[in-house]
């Protein structure tokens, strides 16, 4: 869950106008999208998890050549401390631990940023369902949410996961089950605004078909939100599936995993190089997720902003 | 079933009992102090019950190993040698009769009962009449009370392992009248389990105070026990993880710790802790199906062949420590029976190529299956799953690991699904017929839709090994043992090493292939 | 279900029930249908598990037996249509029976009656913790609004929601115990120490209770560092909710009216804003009190504590479905009792929920 601050550093409130944009919901939403982005990650936490994620990203990219040796060949001393050929030392079987750290975000980074799109994609469009057509359809989607929401995504994850059995594909389903319910809850209630609002309802009289006015006029309201949450909830993914694995439910031997990784150095306290490296990974990654999607919020109104924050688990 | 969850670890001391005098020095007094007379020991539980009849696991074995007496025992831990317990024992010629003889008269249970020649027929009864996991131990046995001294024990087939076989604790003495009062019976109908968890009924140096299958087992000393008063009038098991237990043992917090992976014990000051370690029971292998349907290339022994050739055992001794050995057979080596381990396969990687030129393997991944969640004698199997890919794939064969917990894994090998993966196979009694279990229609080799009748060669020398007497037992089991791995469908990694750490705050203790650690001897 | 039928007939005729009693008949309603739902969702979900329960009951000898295992299945009703197994599980759930662990044989709600105080202790733990430190750093940086405290506070509640759990209480587990020495090691208590009579079964206040002092002492050891860990994520998530509400309230006129009135400031910030923000505040807390029980799998792993989160590991690895279904279903009554004691606290507070 991360909740924060709807109030706007002054920057951003008072430089952009936001009070005129604010009054056509159309215009405010579209041009927020365009003006405030890039100005986000101007404020000084943006621009550090600006950073970070972009070292990421190009850590993930070029994670072959950065990688000295071959992250799964046992072919060092097992536990040997960090030095000049292990800079970050090795593990129990030998393997270089810098070598897997970096090709471990190859997998991490694409399968949370995934996991998000695919919950965020699926719980929008049930929340816009819901917050659309109201009623029957809203008080179902809803309460299913719920129900999902008075479980603890890692107790269910644990027993999704403990069901199909450990896998990167397995975790992911795990996730997306269990993280959708606040983009639908978002969604819902920003459809419902926007639903009563006086041009969406001016469009249905004009013969706009359901999906027209969902997709045409009340989606682009909903899209920053949207995002935000999503941002916010890639670092949520990333420790969620980290959990997984710390409990080897998550991504299969050998491929490097950090989760993975620190669960096995747990078991080697004296060899705390194991571990300690990949929560670093961890914390820093998510940290510049988190820093960003704060930024982002930032760049909403208040009101939104709170629904955002409130909502998200 | 016997391929099963860590199993009790009867350790083997080819030297037989090691018993450890005075810790140099006493500064490993624990800081807290204030533990006094209760000894406190951790492990990892694995505990379903302590119901003697009923369990099968290590936990609660180490535990009836103190509440409950066995009509033998084995002398001062030599696993060779079965000796009195609370009986003598004759065993007739043609191994089909054992009379055994009340000899402790002077044994009591826990509430003063003395031990009779009832309740041991009736503990013998119930073992085999409730059908639980240990109830296979007394298969094809004829229980009789012939007086009140004396029982006799009638085998259909010679049954010369019956003296190895009765000092395992599931077949501990428990008081036959309190556990009738409470609903228990020699058949399924049995409802004793829970009494027998909450108030054991035994009368051997402990029983229990309080039981908590998930977090801590209290015992405390049976007052009427015939033996000498145990130094500790307390015994605290906790369920720890092995990781929790490093610390643990090195703050003084506990004293005894029984799941120390050798890299652990590495760690460890070893001014701080006494160590002992002995070869375990144990049988770490590679399974592979005999059925193409399901295991694809490993249904061709060639295929089997290449992989026994392309494993780096020292690379796979080095993860079980310092004093892990090869196996040759699925026996470990110091049974009667066993294969003599420098007839163990090095590592071959041109042989391992010819043989998959040979079978035709066209590089596709084998499912290999493992429980992700197991240590075997502080073995990690996840990581010796890993080693083994790593090292097959230098041959060419390609493995896609299938982890599981050891609950879904043990599910999917039960149903012989499995084409390939480890399998641990834990000594039930220190006697070769044991694992008969994994030649042609053995339990195990079920598993791998491995049947009588496949090969017609190993069902002979099967065959001839179950006959044998005496002396003959031995070569003639060895020679069905290496026919049987022969064959590839096993593929013997490591014997691990029995790792118990003490702290020197105990003074002496008695660690041997028995039990691995004796509370009431230690001091 | 009959709350729910009366709550429809009251529906009829509205002018006859006070607006708060039917929001609270209504939110009643709710939750029973939501527990409702919670008894499906785990029937279900275990139900999908790819596991024989026979096979873990009988263990192996006798599930070899055909004869034993179809015995075994009626007793346990396995052959009975899956609605006709959902109906004897709800009515024996109605009867407090959570069914027995396949593992164990220990009655679910017995161990849990074992595990729940452990976890509640510490989640309590890490709440008071949250609390004290979330709305003090929350209303410091509120009241430093853009100065470095302010932005040093709002970095650090962010790093403090970002890092991965497991971590740093294995960091934790290793410097402040293994290497210092300064708190309590794993479990509950020390080994040899015998946990204080149960009233409540929180050790730390049972042994108050009883007068133990060194267990409190022992017990307030172990704790500390496990609630430090686990509330270090609702730390960061309190102070920034009680920054925004301290902001939220300062601009309010009442609080203008209370400086121009000449109070001391600090009878401004304790008496009006901080009082004024505490409501939303106190809704938080609920919400954050479900992502402790979240959060406590993992920690209590770490620190073999033996809480719900550990039982409830043991039950999802080694396929204990009985166990599966007694902790979810425990854990979202919990959730669902607390959402409707927030949902109460905000309809009493703000009468346009009632409204809605």
């Amino acid at each position: 869950m991360s909740i924060s601050s709807p109030k706007q550093p002054p920057t951003n409130a008072d430089s952009t106008g936001a009070e005129a944009l604010d009054r056509n919901p159309v215009d405010a939403g579209i041009k927020r999208w365009r003006l405030r982005f890039p100005k986000a990650l101007r404020t000084p936490l943006g621009f550090v998890g600006a950073a970070i994620l972009l070292i990421w990203l190009l850590v993930a990219l070029f994670a072959p050549l950065l990688a000295p040796f071959d992250p799964l060949a046992q072919n060092f001393g097992r536990l040997v401390a960090p030095d000049g050929q292990n800079i970050l030392g090795t593990d129990t079987l030998g393997r270089d631990v810098f070598s897997r750290i970096v090709v471990a975000a190859r997998t991490t980074l694409p399968a949370a940023v995934f996991v998000v799109l695919c919950s965020a994609v699926m719980g929008s469009v049930l929340g816009a369902i819901a917050g659309y057509f109201g009623r029957f359809v809203d008080e179902i989607i809803m309460r299913i949410a719920d129900l999902v929401f008075a479980f603890p995504t890692i107790i269910l994850a644990m027993v999704i996961a403990a069901a199909l059995g450990p896998g990167l594909k397995n975790a992911i389903i795990a996730i997306l089950l269990v993280s959708w319910p606040s983009y639908a809850r978002v969604t819902r209630s920003l459809v419902m605004t926007a639903r009563s609002s006086e041009y969406v309802i001016a469009g249905r009289l004009l013969g706009f078909s359901a999906g027209k006015s969902l997709l045409r006029e009340i989606a682009p309201n909903v899209v920053s939100p949207i995002v935000v949450l999503a941002t916010l909830d890639v670092g949520t993914a990333i420790l969620t599936m980290a959990g997984l694995s710390f409990l080897s439910l998550g991504v299969v031997p050998p491929t490097p995993d950090w989760g993975a990784m620190i669960s096995e150095g747990v078991s080697q306290f004296s060899a705390w190089w194991i571990a300690f490296f990949p929560g670093l990974c961890i914390l820093t990654i998510v940290v510049a997720f988190n820093f960003i999607g704060d930024s982002l919020r930032d760049t909403l109104d208040p009101h939104t902003a709170q629904e955002v924050g409130e909502t998200t688990k | 079933m016997k391929i099963r969850l860590p199993r009790r670890a009867l350790a083997i001391g080819s030297a037989l009992a090691l018993t450890f005098g005075l810790a140099a020095c006493s500064g490993g007094d624990s800081e807290g102090g204030g533990a006094g007379d209760a000894i406190v020991a951790e492990t990892a539980f694995n505990l379903k019950t302590i119901d003697p009849h009923r369990q099968f696991e290590f936990t609660g074995s180490t535990i009836d190993n103190a509440i409950y007496q066995t009509a033998l025992e084995f002398e001062d831990g030599d696993l060779t040698k079965p000796t009195d317990g609370l009986c003598s024992y004759e065993m007739s010629d043609n191994d089909k009769k054992m009379t055994l003889t009340l000899k402790q008269k002077d044994a009591k249970f826990s509430n003063g009962d003395p031990v009779t020649v009832d309740d041991i027929v009736f503990s013998f009864k119930r073992l085999q009449g409730i059908e639980g996991n240990p109830s296979f131990f007394l298969d094809g046995v004829t229980v009789k009370k012939v007086d009140d001294e004396t029982i006799e024990l009638i085998s259909k087939n010679p049954n010369p392992a019956l003296p190895y076989i009765l000092p395992n604790s599931s077949i501990g003495i428990v008081n036959a009248k309190v556990v009738k009062e409470n609903e228990g019976t020699t058949d399924e109908n049995d409802g004793a389990e829970q009494f027998l968890n909450q108030n054991s009924q035994g009368s051997g140096p402990y029983k229990v105070e309080t039981y908590d299958a998930d977090s801590k087992v209290v015992l405390t000393a049976n007052e009427h026990y015939n033996g000498p008063a145990p130094k500790f009038s307390k015994v605290v098991l906790r369920n720890v993880s092995a990781e929790t237990q490093v610390t643990d043992i090195q703050s003084g917090q506990a004293d005894v710790s029984f799941d120390l992976s050798s890299d652990q014990v590495e760690t460890l000051d070893k001014n701080a802790v006494q160590i002992s370690s002995l070869p375990s029971t144990r049988s770490i292998y590679i399974f592979n199906n005999t059925d193409e349907e399901i295991g694809g290339p490993t249904a061709d022994p060639n295929f089997r062949k290449a992989v026994a050739s392309a494993l780096d055992y020292e690379k796979i001794l080095d993860l079980a420590g310092e004093n892990g050995q090869r196996m040759a057979s699925p026996v470990p080596n110091e049974f009667n029976g066993a294969v003599p381990k420098d007839q163990a396969p090095d590592r071959d990687l041109d042989r391992a190529k010819k043989l998959l030129d040979k079978a035709g393997y066209d590089g596709e991944a084998v499912p290999f299956h493992y429980a992700s969640d197991q240590a075997v004698n502080g073995m990690d199997i996840a990581q010796l799953a890993q080693t083994i890919q790593a090292q097959l794939k230098e041959a060419g064969i390609k493995l896609s690991l299938k982890p599981a917990p050891s609950a879904t894994q043990l599910d999917g090998f039960r149903a012989a699904e499995q084409p390939m993966g480890i399998g641990t196979w834990g000594a039930d009694y220190p006697d070769p017929s044991n694992y008969n279990v994994f030649v042609p229609g053995g339990s195990v080799a079920e598993r791998v839709n491995w049947a009588e009748g496949d090969n017609p060669e190993i069902d002979k020398l099967a065959a001839a090994a179950t006959k044998a007497e005496g002396d003959d037992r031995g070569p003639a089991y060895a020679e069905l043992f290496q026919a049987t791995t022969e064959t590839g469908i096993w593929v013997p990694l490591v014997q691990p090493v029995s790792t118990v750490v003490v702290s020197n705050r105990i003074e002496s203790y008695v660690s041997n292939a028995d039990v691995t650690f004796d509370f009431a001897k230690a001091e | 279900m009959s709350v729910s039928a009366t709550d429809q007939q009251k529906n009829l005729r509205p002018p006859k029930i006070h607006p708060l009693l039917r929001f609270i008949l209504v939110r009643i309603g709710i939750s029973i249908l939501l527990i409702w739902g919670v008894t499906v969702v785990t029937f279900l979900m275990t139900n999908l598990v790819p596991t024989d329960p026979v096979a873990a009951i009988l263990g192996d000898r006798a599930a070899a037996d055909p004869e034993i295992v179809a015995q075994t299945r009626e007793r346990l009703g396995l052959d009975q249509p899956l609605i006709v197994q959902y109906f004897t599980y709800l009515g024996n759930l109605l009867q407090g029976d959570l069914g027995v662990s396949n593992q164990t044989r220990v009655p679910v709600l017995e161990s849990i009656g074992q595990v729940f105080p452990a976890s509640i202790e510490l989640g309590i733990g890490a709440i008071l913790l949250s609390v004290i430190i979330g709305l003090l750093l929350g209303l410091l940086s509120a009241l430093k609004q853009n100065t470095i405290v302010d932005h040093a506070i709002r970095t650090l509640s962010l790093i403090g929601i970002s890092a991965p759990t497991f971590w740093i209480a294995a960091v934790g587990y290793f410097v402040f115990f293994f290497k210092l020495r300064l708190v309590g090691g794993a479990g509950r208590l020390d080994p040899w120490m015998t946990p204080p009579p149960r009233v409540t079964g929180l050790y730390t206040v049972d042994s108050l209770l009883a007068g133990q002092m060194a267990t409190f002492t022992n017990a307030l050891g172990h704790l500390i560092l496990p609630s430090c860990v686990l509330a270090l994520f609702t730390i960061g998530l309190l102070t920034r909710f009680s920054r925004s509400s301290v902001l939220d309230i300062i601009k309010l006129d009442y609080v203008t009216a209370a400086k121009a009135k000449g109070l001391a400031p600090r009878t401004v910030v304790f008496k009006y804003i901080f009082r004024g923000a505490l409501v939303p505040i106190i809704t938080v807390v609920g919400l954050a009190f479900g992502s402790l029980l979240s959060g406590a799998v993992l920690t209590e792993t770490v620190f073999a504590w033996n809480g719900l989160g550990q039982y409830a590991y043991r039950g999802a690895t080694t396929l204990d479905l009985p166990v599966i279904m007694g902790v979810g279903l425990v854990i979202g009554i919990v959730y669902i009792i607390v959402n409707f004691v927030v949902d109460l606290i905000y309809g009493f507070v703000d009468p346009r929920v009632r409204v809605r």
